[in-house]
C-alpha cells in the first residue's frame, strides 16, 4: 500500500514535543525522518518521565518515544563545523527540514535557512518559535504548559465564574502547534510539487493556539465585555455540561444542542413533570431556568451508569459520551475498531502501545511502526551506506566526539 | 519555476486551481473549508435552500446574536462561493454532481444519516467519483454506530480524553468536574486535522493517482494529544496522568517538572522550570531566597512534588508584582514565565501587535472592525490569501451551474 508522504525525506532537527510531533506524524505517514540529535545534551523529553516500568533510562521515555516512532536517528555535536558540515549534507538530500529551537541557535550553528538553501535550493524549511521570529518578544523562552496562559485559552478554561485554569489536557499547546506546522508544511510540500520552488514556513505557538480563539473575540467585540470562563456549558444551549455519574469520579457530558434535542431528552427521561413546561420549549426559556433543569439531570445521572446514560441518550439522538479517563480511551470500542492505538516492539522497553492520529484512510491500513530510534541507531547506515563516508573516517569522527 | 504574481499583484496561495466543495453543519467543516481557502483553493459552499447558517454557526438566543453570528460567518465563509444544494430536487442534485466530477476534494461534515437520506454516502461518493478526496467529519468516525453519533464539541473532549485531563490538582473531585477547553477548540481543531487531511490526500493522489476516503474523528484527534497521558499508563506508571504529575484524586504523585500558575498583584502569571539552570534563573528573580536552599528543594523531581510547599513561597512573593514586570523579569533570566492574558490583553500585546497576528474583520454595522486572528502559518511564497467576504446564500448557483454544465449529470 502506497503511503501519502513516501519518497519525501526530512531532516529533524526539532526537540522536545512540538517539533518532533509533526515530524512522527510525517513518518507514520510513509516519510523517512532522520532525526538529528545529539548525546552530549540530549532531547529533554528522553529524560523526562514516564519511564517504562518506573526505571530512568534515556531510551526508556514513553513521552519521547511516543513522539519518535518510525523515525532514524543520527548523533551529531553541532557545536564542531565538522558536525555542522555533516548536517548540511543530510539536509542536502532532504526535501524537507524542520527545527524548533530558541530564535537564531540554528544559525549560530550555520544550518539556518539562508545556509541551508545553498545545498539544497527547493528545500521547504519550518522554523518555529514559542512567540514567532519577528517582534520584541522574539527571543523569549517558552515551553507548551504556560502558553495557554499567555494566548487567552486559560482565562477562557474554567468552571464557570472561577479563576482561570492552570492546565489545559492531551499538552495542548504543544500538539496544536505541531498540527498548525503540518498545515503549513503540507501546503509547502503542494507548492513544491506544482512548482519546483520551496520555502520557509515559519508559525508560531502563540498563534496556533489563538488562531481558534475567534468567537472570543467575536463576543468580546459584539458584548463589550471580556469573556471568561464558562465552565462546560453554552452562551445559547441548555442543558449543555458534565454531570456526576454514579462511580468514583465518573461523569457523563450531555449536550442539548437545539430544541429538538431537548424533545428527544424529555422523551429519553420521562416523568419529569415540570420539564412539559412550555416555556421550556425554547433555547432562552431554558437558559432562564438553567440551575433548576441542571439539578433535576444531575439528581438524574447521579444515580446511574455513565456509559448507560451516554448509550440512552445517543440511542434517542443527542449528544452525549462518558467522559474518558485513559483508561477508558485504551479500552473504547471506537478508538480500538479504526487501530487508533500504535504498537512499536522497542529493543530496550519491549511492546508498547502509543497512541495514534486523528483520521483514518485505506492507504493506511497496516500502517507499518517501527520503534523509536535508539540515539544514534543510524548513524552508520546514514553516515556510511547513505552519504558515502569511508569507515575510517567515521572512526575518526567518533573519535573527535563529531559523531557523539 | 518561480511564483508568477497574481492579477492583485500579490503572490498566489500554495493551493491555485484546487477545487473544494464543503458540505458541512458547523465549525470543523467550515474551518477546514477556510484554511483550504486561505491556501488559495476555490472553495464551493453546498448550502440548503432554506438557510442554514445560523443553526450552524449561531450563538443561540442571546441579545448579540445577529451581530455575533454576522462576524462568525465573515470569518468562517468568507471569499468562498454559495451553490443551492437541496437534495430533493433533480436540478440542483445534477449541478452538485457536475460540481463534485470536477472537485479535487469534498469536505463533508453533515449527519451522516441526513448524508444518506440525500444520496451522499461518502462511500458511495467516493466510489464514485475515484478522483475525489472525500474527507468526513464526524464525532467518533465512521465505522459502526458511531457514525450516526451527534456531533459536538463538549462531548468531543469528553470522548477524547481532554475534558477528564484538563484540570490539574483539583481540590475536590467530588465537586470538580472535568473540563473541556474554552471555545470551540474540539471543533476547530478536527476541522484543521480535516485539512492536513485534505493536503495528505493530494500527495497520496499525485502517488498513486486516485482519492481516498479519508475519515476524521473528532475522538481521535483530541486522543491523539493524550499521548503522554496513554504512556504514563502503558509504561507503567499510571497514577501520574498528566505533566503536572498529579491525578486528579491525587496532591502528589509522580511529578516531572515544576510549574504553575501562580496569582500575582494584577491576575495570574504561569512558569516552567523544567532544566536546573531555568530552576536557578528563577531564584535569581525572587532574590536567592533562603528558603529556596532548604535541601529538599535542591532535586528537580522532589522540587516538583514539593510544589505545594513551595507554592506559598511565590504566592507571597509575586503578590505585590504586576504579571507583565514577572513576565519581563523571568525572561530576562531565560526562564519560561508568562502572563495570565485575556483575549483582549492578548490583542494589544506589544508582540502581536508587532506581528500582526490580529487582522480587522469588518462588523456588519459598518461602523467598526473586529479584531480576528489571522494566518496562522507564513508560507513566504506562496501568502495566505485573506478574505471576509463571504457569498450570499446561494449566490453563486446559476454560475456554478453553467460553468459546470458540460460535465452532465452525476
Amino acid at each position: 500500500m502506497t503511503l501519502p508522504l513516501e519518497g519525501v525525506r526530512v531532516a529533524d532537527f526539532s526537540w522536545v514535543i512540538a517539533g518532533p510531533y509533526a515530524t512522527e506524524f510525517l513518518a507514520l505517514l510513509g516519510a523517512e525522518v532522520i532525526k538529528i540529535e545529539s548525546s552530549v545534551h540530549t532531547d529533554v523529553n528522553r529524560r523526562l518521565p514516564p519511564m517504562a516500568d518506573g526505571i530512568a533510562g534515556p531510551e526508556r521515555s514513553g513521552l519521547w518515544q511516543g513522539l519518535n516512532l518510525n523515525k532514524k536517528s543520527v548523533t551529531l555535536n553541532l557545536l564542531k563545523p565538522e558536525a555542522q558540515a555533516l548536517a548540511r549534507e543530510i539536509v542536502s538530500h532532504c526535501d524537507i527540514a524542520i527545527e524548533n529551537f530558541s530564535f537564531g541557535q540554528l544559525e549560530k550553528f550555520n544550518l539556518g535557512y539562508e545556509d541551508l538553501k545553498q545545498v539544497r535550493p527547493d528545500l521547504i524549511m519550518v522554523t518555529s518559535s514559542g512567540l514567532g521570529r519577528t517582534g520584541p518578544y522574539r527571543a523569549y523562552v517558552t515551553f507548551g504548559p504556560p502558553m495557554t496562559a499567555y494566548t487567552g485559552l486559560a482565562s477562557l478554561t474554567g468552571q464557570d465564574g472561577g479563576p482561570p485554569e492552570r492546565w489545559v489536557g492531551g499538552l495542548w499547546s504543544d500538539h496544536q502547534a505541531a498540527v498548525t506546522s503540518l498545515f503549513g508544511l503540507l501546503a509547502a510540500l503542494e507548492h513544491r510539487d506544482r512548482t519546483g520552488e520551496g520555502q520557509l514556513v515559519e508559525y508560531s505557538m502563540v498563534e496556533a493556539i489563538a488562531g481558534q480563539l475567534p468567537d472570543a473575540l467575536i463576543e468580546l467585540a459584539a458584548t463589550g465585555e471580556v469573556p471568561g470562563p464558562i465552565g462546560n456549558r453554552d452562551r445559547g444551549m441548555c442543558p449543555h455540561g458534565i454531570y456526576p455519574a454514579a462511580g468514583d469520579d465518573r461523569w457523563v457530558a450531555i449536550a442539548v444542542q437545539d430544541d429538538a434535542d431537548w424533545r428527544r431528552l424529555k422523551q429519553a427521561i420521562p416523568g419529569v413533570a415540570w420539564w412539559a413546561d412550555a416555556d421550556l420549549d425554547t433555547a432562552a426559556g431554558r437558559l432562564a431556568r438553567r440551575a433548576e433543569i441542571e439539578a433535576t439531570l444531575e439528581a438524574w445521572t447521579r444515580a446511574r451508569d455513565p456509559f448507560d446514560i451516554a448509550g440512552l441518550l445517543r440511542s434517542h439522538g443527542i449528544g452525549a459520551g462518558v467522559v474518558a479517563t485513559v483508561e477508558d480511551l485504551l479500552e473504547d470500542p471506537a478508538l480500538r475498531d479504526r487501530g487508533f492505538f500504535l504498537t512499536q516492539d522497542h529493543p530496550e522497553v519491549g511492546s508498547r502501545e502509543i497512541a495514534g492520529l486523528g483520521f483514518d484512510m485505506p492507504a493506511m491500513a497496516g500502517l507499518p511502526v517501527r520503534h523509536a530510534p535508539l540515539l544514534g541507531e543510524h548513524n552508520w547506515e546514514i553516515f556510511v551506506e547513505w552519504l558515502g563516508m569511508e569507515p575510517e573516517r567515521f572512526g575518526e569522527l567518533v573519535a573527535n566526539e563529531v559523531i557523539v | 519555476m518561480t511564483t508568477a504574481l497574481n492579477g492583485g499583484g500579490r503572490p498566489p496561495g500554495a493551493l491555485p486551481g484546487t477545487l473544494v466543495v464543503e458540505w458541512s453543519a458547523g465549525r470543523p467543516g467550515a474551518y477546514a473549508g477556510k484554511l483550504l481557502r486561505g491556501l488559495g483553493a476555490e472553495v464551493v459552499l453546498l448550502e440548503p435552500p432554506a438557510g442554514g447558517r445560523d443553526a450552524a454557526l449561531g450563538p443561540g438566543p442571546i441579545p448579540t446574536h445577529d451581530a455575533e453570528l454576522a462576524a462568525r460567518i465573515r470569518f468562517l465563509h468568507g471569499g468562498k462561493q454559495s451553490l443551492t444544494f437541496d437534495p430533493a430536487d433533480a436540478r440542483s442534485r445534477e449541478i452538485a454532481g457536475a460540481v463534485l466530477a470536477r472537485a479535487d476534494i469534498l469536505l463533508l461534515q453533515r449527519p451522516l444519516a441526513e448524508a444518506e437520506h440525500a444520496a451522499m454516502r461518502p462511500e458511495d461518493l467516493a466510489a464514485r467519483w475515484p478522483n475525489l478526496i472525500v474527507v468526513t467529519m464526524t464525532l467518533a468516525g465512521l465505522r459502526g454506530e458511531q457514525r450516526y453519533w451527534r456531533q459536538s464539541d463538549l462531548v468531543a473532549h469528553a470522548i477524547g480524553g481532554t475534558a477528564f485531563a484538563t484540570p490539574a490538582r483539583v481540590p475536590d473531585p467530588a465537586t470538580y468536574p472535568p473540563l473541556k477547553p474554552g471555545g470551540y477548540q474540539a471543533d476547530y481543531t478536527t476541522g484543521l486535522t480535516a485539512a492536513n487531511a485534505a493536503l495528505l490526500g493530494l500527495q497520496l493522489r499525485r502517488r498513486t493517482g486516485a482519492g481516498q476516503l479519508i475519515d476524521v474523528s473528532a475522538q481521535a484527534t483530541l486522543a491523539s494529544y493524550m499521548r503522554m497521558d496513554v504512556a504514563y499508563r502503558t509504561y507503567g506508571m499510571g497514577d501520574a496522568m498528566n505533566i503536572s504529575g498529579l491525578s486528579r484524586q491525587s496532591l502528589t504523585g509522580r511529578p516531572s517538572t515544576i510549574w504553575g500558575l501562580v496569582p500575582c498583584k494584577d491576575g495570574y502569571f504561569a512558569f516552567q522550570a523544567t532544566e536546573q539552570y531555568q530552576w536557578d534563573g528563577l531564584m535569581r528573580m525572587m532574590g536567592d531566597p533562603a528558603w529556596a536552599k532548604d535541601s529538599r528543594f535542591q532535586d528537580p523531581v522532589e522540587r516538583a512534588a514539593r510544589w505545594d510547599e513551595i507554592e506559598p513561597h511565590f504566592v507571597g512573593w509575586f503578590a505585590d508584582r504586576t504579571k507583565r514586570d514577572i513576565f519581563h523579569a523571568g525572561q530576562a533570566e531565560h526562564v519560561p514565565v508568562f502572563p495570565c492574558f485575556n483575549v483582549e490583553e492578548l490583542v494589544r500585546d506589544e508582540q502581536q501587535v508587532a506581528r500582526a497576528f490580529f487582522v480587522d474583520l469588518p462588523a456588519d454595522d459598518g461602523a467598526r472592525l473586529i479584531k480576528v486572528p489571522g494566518a496562522v502559518v507564513h508560507l513566504e511564497r506562496t501568502p495566505w490569501q485573506p478574505s471576509f467576504d463571504p457569498p450570499a446564500p446561494g449566490e453563486h448557483t446559476e454560475a456554478l451551474a453553467q460553468r459546470f454544465a458540460a460535465v452532465g449529470a452525476p
